[in-house]
């Protein structure tokens, strides 16, 4: 039951995002923090990333902001666990959910947020180009 | 020994059940313990990413969770839901005050 919720709100919002156009939704422009800091904020090109990778391409939507493949991934392989669990009822289950799957969203965010300032600020390379 | 999670009885080591309600002791601490690592991500992440409060949303539901159901974290998934509190707390008047926008994304 889980299993089928969780992939039949993936295949809605997938048809839901690909018919409007994302920005309609999200209010597009610079953030606080991006405005008054002149740096990247972990969810920057997060809007640009989701339109990315409802259109398939999924080298763009990595490089504007890795969270949403990530979600993305990371999801798919809960919903294949709870599939597996559910036929396989009586023999040995598989974790939804592992330690480090969730520590890793905390490392891509940050770890997202890091590489892209530093590439900014030391290198002057801006992928989104909403600073340079 | 073991701590049952759903009555609390100590139980010897290496035991599968719980000799009191006979629940599975095998994985139920790494199942909540992984709960309440989720609440605390996301409790942090929420200051940072956050469409629609979410994120904060998430983080406290998970945090109750594993605050009420987990023997060994609580503490973790305490800060996870104080967290979410408070990052949602910070985005809905970044929002207000700010953007009158959804926030974070750029």
């Amino acid at each position: 039951m889980a299993a089928s919720a969780l992939l039949l709100t993936g295949i809605v919002l997938f048809f839901v995002l690909r018919q409007i156009p994302i920005e309609t939704i999200v209010k597009s422009g610079r953030c606080y923090f991006s405005t008054h800091f002149n740096m990247y904020c972990p969810g920057c090109g997060g809007t640009r990333a989701v339109s990315a990778l409802v259109r398939g391409d999924i080298i763009d939507s990595i490089l504007s902001n890795p969270i949403p493949v990530y979600a993305l991934v990371f999801l798919l392989r809960m919903w294949a666990a709870l599939l597996y669990n559910t036929v396989r009822s009586k023999g040995k289950k598989i974790r939804v959910l592992y330690d480090w799957e969730a520590w890793g969203i905390l490392a891509v965010v940050l770890g997202h947020f890091i590489l892209r300032n530093i590439l900014l600020v030391l290198f002057h390379i801006d992928y989104l180009g909403d600073f340079i | 020994m073991v701590k049952c999670g759903k009555c609390g009885t100590e139980n010897p080591d290496g035991s599968i059940r719980c000799v009191a309600c006979g629940r599975e002791l095998s994985d139920q601490g790494e199942d909540y313990k992984t709960i309440a690592i989720l609440a605390l991500v996301f409790g942090i992440v929420g200051f940072f990413v956050n469409p629609f409060c979410l994120i904060s949303v998430a983080a406290i539901v998970l945090g109750i969770i594993g605050n009420v159901y987990s023997v060994n974290n609580k503490s973790m998934a305490m800060a996870g839901w104080i967290l979410g509190i408070c990052s949602g707390v910070f985005q809905m008047v970044i929002d207000f005050f700010c953007t009158f926008g959804l926030g974070i994304f750029c």
